[in-house]
């Protein structure tokens, strides 16, 4: 692997981990990365609010469709982080998982396909400082997500993460 | 009188203008006096509360004679308002309008008076008649729709579709502050009596109403200033009096700059404290609290043990004035929403028990909903008429707004069955365009639509006003709706959003707002209306409920942690004593943990509908020890089994099973049916687990299985093949171990009945969704089949009670490879 100049490597400590993937996608791969995000926003968006495994499973079904197809995996990846950060606004449960499962597989991707942070952020409409300031607080203090389960006290129950023992 | 009705004044084009004049010439007209034509008789009066003299009459028919042509009759009214039409070679339908020179209303015959035979039919033109025509013609530009009629526009003069606008005008007419007693009089407005006053000549019934409705108008024309008016909304509150989990519902993301901030929010006590904030900030007495329905049903268990009575209880002490059904509305059917609408306890049939789960106010009462329910797309298909009111009108001071409230279409999809008997629902965007126009005719300022259906957006925070990536289902709703529609509150989708929305067929912005769930936030929507005008301003935003506790300290600029409303934190904790005292009752015990199949996923714990459920076999042994006559097999669908059972819980002693513990596990209030199977069909069902769509439907990566496996009752035994293939079209699947599936020990014989008991989720399948709840299609083919009307909680409670110390039952599946 090319070692990243002295002075890139000072950029990206200045500027913070956005400049790390920096190399130039085309129109066209930019593109094959919204298409696919659009796809996997009509196919498995609506999922979302039902059942949230079903959204997951149904952008990982997708990306296997794609899955030779580098820039349109990429696109649907980082749809499955968007859609499920969207319902973690609202605290939807189940999005937190579904978020951190594919922010971590669409980082390796875009890693590898050198796109920065603020190209990709494009490809899905959203405000993107705030966007990718989520993903790097996500990726610098993960949260451990405890299991959730039925707890009922008094006689009344509700779903609670499982107590550390 | 004329002059305070906001109607269309459009005029008459010149060629008709003219023929109007080259043609009236009298009480009576014909358009031809051919010897061979067919004569159709058209007779009323025409009043506006004062009769209309020396109007223009025209009637526009269809023709018997020459399909496709439009014929035409045409005549003046006497001085009581009186006429009399001949159309030769006309039929039925027939739209008919009167101009006076200063306004024109508009009536019809509706196409089914062609069927009986008639030759002649009574039409009076008053404006309530121009309503039941605005809504039947689907537009508020009646004028227009008369000149344009043609053979392309006669169905729409459907008895069906008469019947339904003159019901909404009916309603419309109750909320604005006419009686029945007012209304006895004009129970049929086009074919009725009607005797305008005249000098000293009293008018009737009819009459009255008219100049009643004169004096109740809803615009007042003569003043156009401006007036705010603020509508607060919520949607799928499920019951969430108690602050929700802050994993579920309970945290909302803030923007903070370029960074969040994440708070907790929720809670009946905390969102009257918002409520009353924002009251104040309304100009006066001009707010009004509306909601987008799933208020109730799918709801903890504090609710849920109440039959949602604590529910509508805290909804009513919010100021909950109309709200949209949800789909959730109809779990328990729509006599049991009727219920919680009008009051009344829940019946001892039903499971209700006064003064523990029904009944619960002072005096052991249940006095109902204060707020109105909406449902303008759900017919009750044996009268033809809506199940509930379409449409809500509230006046402030001199503008009006009209509400429409409906519920997806989809709705018989997601509810058993037996919840959606006997009602239809119909297409969103043609009901609300509908409702829009009567609305509009009726004169209100400002049409806002109350939906259970939504969308979502790629935001991540809330109230981002820029409503980036909206899209799902409301989009082509939005996309239909015509001008008369102002703004849309919206929900189902869990999602929060503040949209302005370029509707293509509207041809302009729509205002679209949705709040999250669980009384997370609050929708603050402004208006500013018009009178004469409409909308001439709007703005809103996603208000959320920030509870005022230490953990929601440092709040980014423009929000604002609440503190509890003691009054409705009063309640809130009133409802949760009685919850707790009514589920702490012990129904049964354990010896050890009876859990659902499940699987971690990314630190989650889910149900895993994809193995073998112990407690939902357990479930399926409840259903069979409760088969009146008895059943030789019970299923149960795995998504009916909500939670585990736990040896050890705190609130109550280990093994103790409690009422709460088996309401939670089972919360859906299903009826139990039987049916008889062949020993063919019960292989097919079985192969139904993994054929396609099952196939997809559920998935465990980390057992490789695929599939819903139905929970199933002891004594029946089978065993599959994890290695053959799975996903193939209905009826060809084929995973099952050949002579595997046993009854007892004893091979299923193909050509044998087994009566089979199930829930009313699996058993009832709708026209509308023909996959059947979970594609289990087969189950809804059997022979017999009975409602055994017994609740499925209640055989689980039953059976708890008659068999303590139970514990998780042995596998009954084998699963192969």
């Amino acid at each position: 692997m090319r070692r990243i100049p002295w002075y890139l490597a000072f950029l990206i400590l200045l500027t913070g981990p956005s400049l790390v993937y920096a190399k130039t996608v085309s129109f066209e791969q930019l593109q094959q990365i919204k298409e696919a995000a659009l796809q996997a926003q009509d196919l498995c968006f609506k999922e979302m609010y039902r059942d949230t495994n079903a959204y997951a499973q149904c952008i990982r079904n997708l990306r296997q469709q794609y899955e030779k197809q580098d820039f349109k995996s990429l696109g649907t990846e980082y749809f499955g982080f968007v859609g499920a950060l969207s319902y973690m606004r609202v605290s939807q449960m189940g999005a937190e998982p579904i978020a951190t499962e594919f922010l971590k597989s669409f980082r390796a991707n875009q890693k590898r396909l050198g796109l920065n942070d603020d190209v990709l952020c494009t490809t899905v409409p959203g405000n993107c400082a705030i966007r990718n300031q989520q993903m790097r607080d996500m990726e610098k203090s993960p949260k451990q997500l405890a299991p959730l389960q039925v707890k009922c006290e008094g006689g009344v129950c509700r779903i609670t993460p499982v107590a550390k023992p | 009188m004329s002059k305070n009705w906001n109607l269309s004044k459009s005029s008459v084009p010149g060629a008709l203008i003219i023929l109007i004049a080259t043609a009236a010439a009298g009480l009576v007209a014909c358009s031809d006096n051919s010897a061979t034509s067919t004569k159709l008789t058209i007779n009323g009066t025409a009043a506006t509360g004062a009769p209309m003299a020396n109007a223009k009459v025209t009637v526009l028919c269809a023709s018997d004679k020459f399909p496709g042509q439009i014929k035409q009759g045409i005549a003046t009214t006497a001085t009581d308002g009186s006429y009399s039409v001949v159309v030769n070679d006309g039929i039925a339908p027939c739209v008919i309008e009167a101009d006076n020179g200063v306004i024109k209303l508009h009536s019809l015959v509706d196409a089914d008076m062609a069927g009986t035979g008639s030759r002649g039919a009574t039409a009076n033109i008053t404006p309530i008649t121009e309503m039941i025509f605005a809504g039947a013609a689907d537009s508020a530009d009646t004028a227009a729709f008369f000149t344009g009629f043609n053979s392309d526009k006669v169905a729409s003069m459907s008895r069906a579709n008469v019947n339904l606008a003159k019901q909404a005008v009916m309603d419309n007419l109750k909320l604005i502050g006419l009686t029945d007693a007012d209304l006895v009089g004009i129970t049929d407005p086009i074919g009725g009596a009607l005797v305008p006053k005249i000098g000293s000549q009293a008018g009737n019934a009819y009459d009255k109403v008219l100049d009643a409705l004169a004096a109740n108008k809803l615009t007042d024309t003569s003043n156009t200033t401006p007036v705010s008016v603020k509508i607060m909304a919520i949607n799928d509150f499920h019951g969430n009096f108690k602050p929700p989990s802050s994993t579920n519902g309970g945290t909302v993301v803030l923007a903070n700059g370029a960074s969040t901030k994440s708070v907790t929010a929720g809670g009946a006590a905390y969102m009257a404290t918002l409520l009353k904030q924002m009251r104040a900030k309304a100009n006066g007495a001009n707010n009004i609290l509306v909601g987008a329905g799933d208020l109730i049903g799918a709801s903890p268990y504090e609710s849920s043990v109440t039959n949602d009575e604590a529910s509508v209880d805290i909804l009513n002490a919010l100021g909950l004035e109309v709200s949209s059904v949800g789909n959730h509305e109809f779990d328990r059917g729509i006599a049991e929403l009727k219920r919680i609408q009008n009051g009344g306890c829940r019946s001892a049939a039903s499971g209700g028990v006064v003064g523990t789960n029904t009944c619960l106010q002072t005096g052991n009462v249940y006095s109902g909903a204060k707020y109105k329910y909406l449902a303008a797309n759900v017919v009750d298909t044996a009268s033809g008429a809506t199940a509930l009111p379409a449409t809500y009108i509230k006046r402030f001071g001199t503008v009006s707004v009209g509400f429409v409230g409906l519920v997806l279409k989809g709705t018989p999809n997601s509810v058993s069955a037996s919840g959606v008997a006997g009602l239809r629902f119909d297409d969103e965007a043609a009901v609300i365009n509908r409702y829009a126009n009567t609305l509009k005719a009726s004169g209100v300022t400002s049409v806002v639509v109350l939906i259970h259906q939504g969308g979502q957006t790629t935001s991540s925070t809330i109230n981002d006003k820029t409503c980036p990536g909206f899209s799902g289902d409301i989009i082509p709703i939005l996309n239909q709706l015509n001008k008369n529609v102002d703004v849309v509150v919206s929900g189902h989708t869990h999602m929060e959003y503040v949209c302005n929305f370029a509707s293509t067929s509207a041809g302009k912005n729509i205002l679209v707002t949705s709040t999250g769930f669980y009384g997370n936030a609050v929708s603050e929507i402004d208006l500013v209306l018009q009178p004469g005008k409409g909308l001439i301003g709007s703005s809103a935003n996603t208000v959320p409920v920030i509870q005022n506790i230490p953990g929601n300290s440092g709040l980014p600029s423009g929000f604002t942690a609440l503190d509890k409303d003691p009054t409705v934190d009063a309640l809130v904790t009133n409802y949760s004593s009685k919850a707790a005292i009514a589920g702490a009752l012990q129904v049964g015990s354990i010896t050890g943990d009876i859990k659902r199949a499940t699987y971690v996923l990314s630190g989650s714990t889910t149900r895993d509908e994809t193995n073998e459920s112990p407690l939902g076999d357990l479930m399926a042994d409840s259903y069979l020890a409760a088969a009146p006559m008895g059943a030789d097999i019970a299923f149960v669908n795995p998504g009916s089994v909500r939670a585990d059972l736990l040896f050890t819980n705190s609130g109550r002693a280990n093994g103790v099973v409690t009422l709460a513990d088996l309401a939670t596990i089972e919360p859906f209030g299903n009826t139990l049916y039987t049916t008889t199977l062949t020993g063919a069909q019960i292989i097919r069902l079985l192969e139904q687990q993994w054929e396609s769509p099952n196939h997809t439907a559920k998935t465990n990566p980390g057992t490789n299985t695929v599939g819903r496996i139905l929970c199933i009752s002891k004594g029946f035994t089978y065993s599959y093949d994890n290695n053959a293939a799975y996903g193939a079209a209905s009826g060809q699947g084929n995973r099952l171990v050949a002579g595997s599936v046993k009854l007892n020990g004893i091979a299923i014989d193909n050509a044998k009945s087994y009566k089979i008991i199930t829930n009313s989720y699996l058993a009832i399948l709708n026209p509308t969704a023909p996959l059947g709840p979970d594609n289990f299609t087969i189950l809804t083919k059997g022979t017999n089949n009975l409602d055994t009307k017994i609740l499925d909680l209640d055989a689980f409670i039953a059976y708890f009670s008659a068999n303590p110390g139970l514990s998780a039952p042995a596998a009954r599946i084998t699963r192969v490879n």
